[in-house]
Formats: structure tokens, sequence, C-alpha cells
């Protein structure tokens, strides 16, 4: 069984390694064959001379082959160096460090309140019955198809102009300085995770609520108390899992949105600040941050789920 | 020429309602947008009298670097002009007075002398010297230091200290506009020492910083985040009131609004005009508007078919009512502008009044002449009436801009197709002539860091000129701008140019749809900054503070 267990990780490892690298020669080649050329971001708004521009490719080693070019930023990137920003000329590390805590503090703050009320009011929905249920299925849909840098502009409007709860902009000093910030980030953030969670966290209780073994508990007169816990919710669990896995993976994408309406300094705004500026090192980098958040999220719920309930190994998940 | 960085968020779904009503004017509320009364422009707010502790000021995107060599877009232009000082320094309305010079002047054809102040120091009390200011000027000019500047140090053969607080600079050509170069960022001064230290690499990044004479120090640059200066105490021009300024960089249009109108901001430049409504109705600060020399504009990228002829592109000028134009596109926060060089660049030179008068006798573009417009198309007599303006993606002004041109151009028959670049390759139009294969023309805002007259002639109107793709050849206007830029006499230079307009501005090398006016946005509790465009290359915030 521990034998098992182990393999069971190590395959898992392996799949990360690999999706990993496809990944980062994917980023690479399609951002190295992108139309523009960096150097003329680099040259500034004005007009390039075109000595200026050369001496710009020099430095940035933008005239070597595009494998030269892979396989010295891989080099690199494995040893530590993460290159430097066309746009800032700066070292890129230098660049994410301030910014990696923000974010992740967000990301945090924002599954958090996806966990929490999402799991808690599809529950609800499933077991409270049918008014409980109504309510939450309404709320769901209208939030589920609520853009988030419409709810950033309603939420601002509404907390931080109006009311004056929450600054307008900013990522705050110290924990709670930051948590204050990054309040309304979060919520915005959250809403149409919020939305899909409750409902799939509905549907799959609901599923075990009406399976067979509960529906033999029920029959037998069982109290719902004896079986809710154990049965119903235990057997919901993989399946809530993997997808609030998947959410909170995919949250990483969604600061891009969030930071730049809310005026936060994190990965996301400068992800989006990167591209627009065809900043190369930066975006490569952060694109293939994302992707190993991406997986190393879901692999770790993979794990867990293999926890909770070993048959999973042996069948051998794709999640 | 420099582009404007994109415009994002709220103002884009604006921007949406307001293409569908070009042509007429009502807002979508139903009120009627007016043109804004060029009488209430506003050059600068009286200087503050009282001290603050802390300014926090909103920018839009975050400068790419501070270095004053390479800088060259607006966030980076506003951070410095308050650390470094120029040589001469450009004043609120335009017109150049000395700066850490006290005198900068031609003492013979080719001899061009700078007397420098003897009372400055750098921000670490080193006192700067002739060699300071050579080293600067000697970078400014050096493709190798990647500077965006050099053009404005085309003609100089050698720059040398020449006392303690003289600087010679020697020229190979002369050139007319090197005195008002000095007043833009081409006249950057740096300490030597502190930018050999810190290396080419480093200098200007958030780690590395810089070492001026500014009103400012800089304090800190927390990357993505803010840039926060202190003020300079020793400053030889007077400290300034304010303790503290720290730029805030917000890149949404509707957070940046929605923070200044909090209060959260306590001003910021180039606010939203789509957001103008409710910066108006703000009891906590007042919308300020400055003239500008910010333009838009559209022009050949080819010199074949349509767009290369000139009657075609004055076809264009006469259907576009640009009155229309500046309140669909602008809110109103504009005038329309008959030739691509904005009056507000000559305005505050010596020479003005000759510029001047030379402008009113321009044709008057503003209102449209279908009629006439259709018999020129008739005469051009074309066999390809299918054209491909291109524009920079993700900025609202341009595709509202195209739009209105495309609708214009359909009037007389003429389809025109918008081709959205995205910025980078946007930039290659400019300086890669396979860019431009199968593209007729480009729109552009652009915008003068420096007063002078003589940039956009030399880029569109002469005949080996940078942006002359339409091989445009008119060999009178090119000896009179020739002569022109060797006149170091203001007044001669002045009429050569003016003479030299005349000739190639009815050719229309630029289409020009309007000028841009700037809209600052200030906390009612402060006062004394600079409201017209010159705060993109001078210390703004130097009289900021509490009224």
């Amino acid at each position: 069984m521990l034998l098992q267990g182990l393999l069971f990780v190590a395959r898992r490892v392996l799949g990360l390694v690999v999706t990993v690298a496809v990944a980062s020669i994917a980023i690479f080649a399609v951002l190295a064959i992108a139309p523009g050329d960096p150097a003329a971001a680099l040259a500034g708004g004005s007009v390039p001379n075109p000595a200026t521009l050369a001496a710009i490719r020099e430095q940035f080693r933008l005239d070597e082959p595009i494998v030269v070019r892979y396989l010295g930023w891989l080099g690199d990137v494995l040893t530590g160096d993460f290159g430097r920003s066309f746009v800032y000329r700066a070292d890129v590390a230098d660049l994410i460090a301030p910014r990696i805590g923000t974010t992740l503090l967000l990301v945090a703050y924002s599954a958090a309140i996806i966990l929490i009320v999402g799991i808690g009011s599809g529950v609800l929905a499933a077991l409270g019955g049918r008014i409980a249920d109504r309510a939450v299925t309404a709320v769901a849909s209208v939030a589920m198809g609520a853009p988030t840098f419409v709810v950033a502009i309603f939420l601002i409007a509404l907390f931080a102009v109006t009311l004056d709860w929450f600054p307008v902009f900013g990522s705050g000093v110290g924990f709670w300085d930051s948590v204050h910030h990054l309040t309304l980030p979060a919520v915005a953030m959250s809403f149409a995770y919020l939305a899909f969670v409750s409902r799939l966290t509905r549907s799959a209780v609901r599923t075990e609520l009406y399976s067979e073994h509960v529906d033999t508990a029920r029959s037998r007169g069982i109290r719902p108390r004896h079986y809710l816990m154990s049965d119903v919710l235990r057997n919901a669990t993989p399946q809530v899992l993997a997808v609030s896995g998947i959410t909170i993976a995919s949250l990483f994408a969604a600061t891009a949105v969030a930071e730049q309406a809310f005026g936060v300094n994190g990965i996301g705004s400068l992800m989006v600040e990167a591209a627009a500026r065809q900043d190369l090192p930066v975006v490569q980098l952060l694109s293939l941050f994302m992707v190993v958040a991406f997986v190393v999220i879901n692999t770790l719920v993979d794990i867990a789920n293999a926890l909770i309930d070993p048959r999973t190994v042996a069948k051998g998940s794709n999640a | 020429m420099k582009t404007r960085p994109a415009l994002t968020g709220s103002a884009a779904i604006v921007a949406i309602a307001a293409i569908a009503l070009a042509g007429c004017s009502p807002s979508s509320d139903g009120s009627t947008v007016e043109l804004f009364d060029p009488a209430d422009l506003v050059l600068a707010t009286d200087p503050g009298s009282n001290p603050v502790d802390k300014v926090t000021w909103g920018l839009f995107t975050e400068p790419d670097t501070i270095d004053p060599v390479r800088a060259g877009n607006d966030p980076a232009y506003i951070t410095i002009g308050n650390m470094c000082d120029t040589l001469l320094r450009v004043q609120p309305d335009f017109s150049i007075e000395p700066g850490l010079a006290t005198s900068a002047e031609w003492v013979d054809e080719l001899t061009f002398v700078i007397e420098l102040r003897d009372d400055v120091e750098f921000w670490d009390g080193v006192p700067l010297t002739s060699a300071d200011v050579a080293y600067s000027m000697r970078r400014q000019a050096d493709p190798e230091s990647q500077s965006v500047n050099t053009s404005a140090y085309e003609s100089v053969e050698s720059i040398t200290a020449t006392g303690d607080h003289e600087v010679t600079v020697a020229f190979v050509t002369p050139d007319s506009q090197f005195r008002n170069s000095l007043a833009g960022p081409a006249g950057y001064v740096f300490q030597q020492a502190f930018t050999e230290t810190v290396g080419e690499e480093a200098i200007g990044t958030a780690s590395g910083g810089i070492m001026c004479t500014g009103p400012f120090e800089l304090e800190a640059w927390t990357p993505g985040d803010s840039i926060t200066m202190v003020a300079n105490d020793a400053y030889w021009d007077g400290a300034p009131l304010v303790k503290e300024l720290e730029l805030s960089i917000i890149t949404s249009d509707s957070t940046i609004t929605s923070a200044l109108l909090a209060g959260d901001l306590d001003g910021a430049f180039d606010v939203p005009s789509a957001s103008a409504d409710n910066f108006l109705a703000s009891d906590v600060g007042t919308l300020f508007v400055g003239p500008s020399t910010a333009s838009m504009s559209f022009g050949p990228t080819t010199a074949e078919g349509p767009a290369a002829d000139p009657r075609v592109r004055e076809a264009l000028d006469l259907v576009i009512d640009k009155e229309a134009f500046v309140k669909a596109v602008l809110n109103g926060y504009g005038a329309p502008q008959r030739t691509f060089t904005p009056p507000f660049a000559w305005e505050g030179l010596e020479a003005s009044a000759i510029y001047g008068a030379a402008y009113e006798e321009l044709p008057d573009n503003t209102n449209a002449d279908l009629e006439r417009a259709q018999q020129m198309i008739e005469e051009a007599d074309l066999d390809d009436t299918e054209l491909v303006l291109a524009i920079v993606a993700g900025e609202e002004q341009s595709l509202q801009s195209a739009t209105i041109i495309q609708a214009a151009a359909a009037q007389l028959g003429l389809t025109i197709e918008i081709s959205q670049l995205p910025g980078p390759e946007f930039g290659e139009l400019f300086y890669i002539d396979e860019a431009r294969e199968g593209i007729d023309f480009v729109a552009t805002t652009g915008y003068l860091d420096t007063p002078g007259v003589l940039l956009y002639a030399s880029y569109f109107a002469q005949t080996d000129g940078l942006f002359n793709w339409s091989e445009y050849d008119n060999s009178e206007a090119d000896a009179l701008l020739a002569q022109a830029r060797t006149e170091t006499d203001p007044t001669k230079s002045a009429e050569y140019f003016t003479q030299s307009q005349a000739l190639f501005a009815p050719d229309r090398l630029q289409v020009s749809l309007a000028s841009q006016y700037t809209r600052v946005f200030l906390n009612d509790e402060l006062t004394g900054v600079t409201t017209s465009f010159a705060y993109i290359a001078s210390p703004w915030a130097l009289h900021l503070g509490a009224k």
C-alpha cells in the first residue's frame, strides 16, 4: 500500500515536471515568434535611432537564434537567474519579489472566500430545503455572469467612494493593512468562482444524498445527522476538492483583472503591463509561474484526494 | 513622434457610445457636448503659500526608466521633471527661461556657449561642475548610451568644458533648434561620478536610481507601486513646499478617477476626458484645462496609390468636421488645428508673432466642405478606392478617430479598412519599411516635449524626412526649411520656416484632426501646479503647496 502510494506520488510529480517542461517550450516559442520588435519597446515612445536599437539588441541577445535563446534562458532559470526585463532594465526576480507576497495573499484570501462561502452555500442549497435552494441558485446565477471588472467598478463606487470603508487602490503595508486593502479585490475576484463552486457543491451533495446507500440508510429510518457527515459529505468531498483545486489554481490568472482594477501591485498587474509592452522575459517567467502554480495545486489536490479515498490511487486519477 | 499610453477600463464603454454619435454630438445623457472655451485655458494655478507634508499624485503607467537620457514616455517625464534640471527651463506658457544655465547663446555661426550657475549642488551636496554638464550632454548625444535624445545633437561636433562654469558646443552646421532643445529632455543634467559608479546597466532603474540637482530628491522607487521623492531643501531656486511627493502607479482609468474623486489621490495629469463630468461635479477638487502640443492626425505611409496624392488627403481633410471631431473624440477638450505643427509649440517663442500671422494665413479646415472634397476626388480620378488605415490597438481615442475617418471617406466613395496593430508592431511602422506594406495611412497622437517648429516639418515635409513615406518632394520648401534650421537668428529663422510652411501645408502631409488640451485634476486644498503641457519637462510641483 505504501509502495503503491509512493509510486502514485512519483507518477504525479513526473507528470508535473513533463507538463512544465512542455509548457516552457510552448511559452518561449509563442512569445518569441509573436510579431513586433521588442527592441522598439525598449527605445521608448520616441523615434528610435538605428544605432540605439542595435545597442539594445546586442545587450539583450535579440539577434541570436531562438533555440540558442531558449536553452540559454532555461539554463539561466534553472540556476536561479530569471533574466532582465526589457522594459524596466531590472532583474525579473527584483520585479517579482516585492509583488509575489501581495498576490499570494490575494489568492489565499479569495480562495478562503470561495471555499467558505461557496461550499457553505452549496451545502445549504442541497440540504436547506426549497427556499434556501432557490435563493442560493438565484444569487449564484447573477454572480456567475458578472465580469470581474464590472464587479470592481461597483464595489469601488459603493464601498470605497460612497461608504469609504475600504481604500480605492493600493496594496497596503503590513498584514492587516494589506488585508484591508485586498478585501474588495478578493471579493471581486471570488464572485464568479464562488458561484461555480456553490453550484457544483450543491449537485455533488445532491447526487450523494440520493445515492443507493444513503437511500438504504434513509429507508431504514436512520436519522440524517448520522449519515450526512460520514456518507454524503465525505463522498462528495473528492469532487468538490477537485473543482476547488482547479478554481484556486486559476485564481492566479484572475488576479490580472482584479489587480489592474484595484491598483494592486501584484503579479497579475505586472503580467498585464509586461504583455502590453512586450516585455518578453517578464511575460515568459510569469506564464511559467502560472503553469507551475496550476499544476502544483492540482497535484496537491490529487494527493489529498488519494489520502481521503485511497481507491483513487488504484484507479489512477486524472484530475 | 511620441505616442500616448493606451487608455483602458470604463472609459471604453463611454467611448463606444460616443463613436455612434460622431458627427452630431449629444452625449449619452442627452445633453450637448460643448467645445471648451480657449479663454478658460489655465497655464498654472497660483503658487502655494503653505507647506504640505505629503502629496500623492496619480501616474497612469509606470516609467520604464528614470534615466533622463533613455526616458521616452509621459510618466517618465512627469517623474524626472521634478528631480532633474534642464539647462534652460520651459515655462508654463512654453517660453524659455534660464535654468541651470544663466545664459546659452550662439557666439558665432558654429559656436554655442553655455554659462552655468555657480550655486548649484547635487542632492549629495557635491557642487555641479561644467564637467558634469559636458558629460551629461555627451551622453545625451551618444546612441551607445541608448539615448532617445540624439537628434537634438545631430549637428554637434564637440562638447567641451571650457571653464569652471562654462561649456562650449562646436557645430558642424548651425542648428536653430538647439537652444530650444536645452529646455527639453535633451537638456537634462545629471552627475557624472554617480552615473559612472552605478554603471550604464543600472542607471535610472528602480535599484540604480539617479543623481540630479532638482527640487525633489529620489527617495524610493517601489516597482509597480510608487515613486517617492522628498523636498531638496537646498534647492537653488527655493525649497519646495511639499515635503514628500509620492507618485502612485494606477493603471486603470476608472480606478484613478475614483481615487481622485474620493480624495485618495491629490491630483493627476491627463485624466480621462470621458469622465470630465464627474470631475467637474466634484467638491473634492477642480479640473483644470491647459494648452498642449499634443495633436491627433493621420498621414500617408506609401508613395503609391490614393494616399500619396495630396488631392485625396485634402479631400479627406475637407470632409471631416473638426469641431464635431473634437466633441466626439475629445469630449470638447481640444480645438481644430490647421497644420501638423501645433500652435502651442511656437506660442512662447520670441518670434511667435511671425508664426501666428502665418498660421492664420493657412486654409481653415474647421468646417466640412463636401462639395469641394468630392470635386477634388473627381480630379484625382482614382483607380483604387480601397485603403488601409493603421492605428494602435487598445486605444479607444484612436479607434474613434479611425471610425470617423472611415465614415468621412465613405462619403467620398473611398473604402477604408481599419487595421489595429499591437503597440510594438505599430511602433515598427515608423522605422521598418516592410512593416508599412499594404498600409496606406497611419493615425497617431503625438506631442512635442520641447518648444520649436522644426521637428515635424523635418519628419514629414523634408524630401529626406524620416517619415516622408509618400516621397513628397518640394525643393523650394526643402531649401527654406534648411535655411530655417541653419539660421540662428530667431526672427529670420521664423520667416524661412513660415515661407516653407506656406508651401507644404496645403499638401497635408498629415491631415490634422485636432489639438488636444491637457486635463489636470487637483485637490482643492492644493495649488501651484503647472497645468499646461509644460509639465512634461519642467519641475511642475516646485510651487505646489497648500492654499
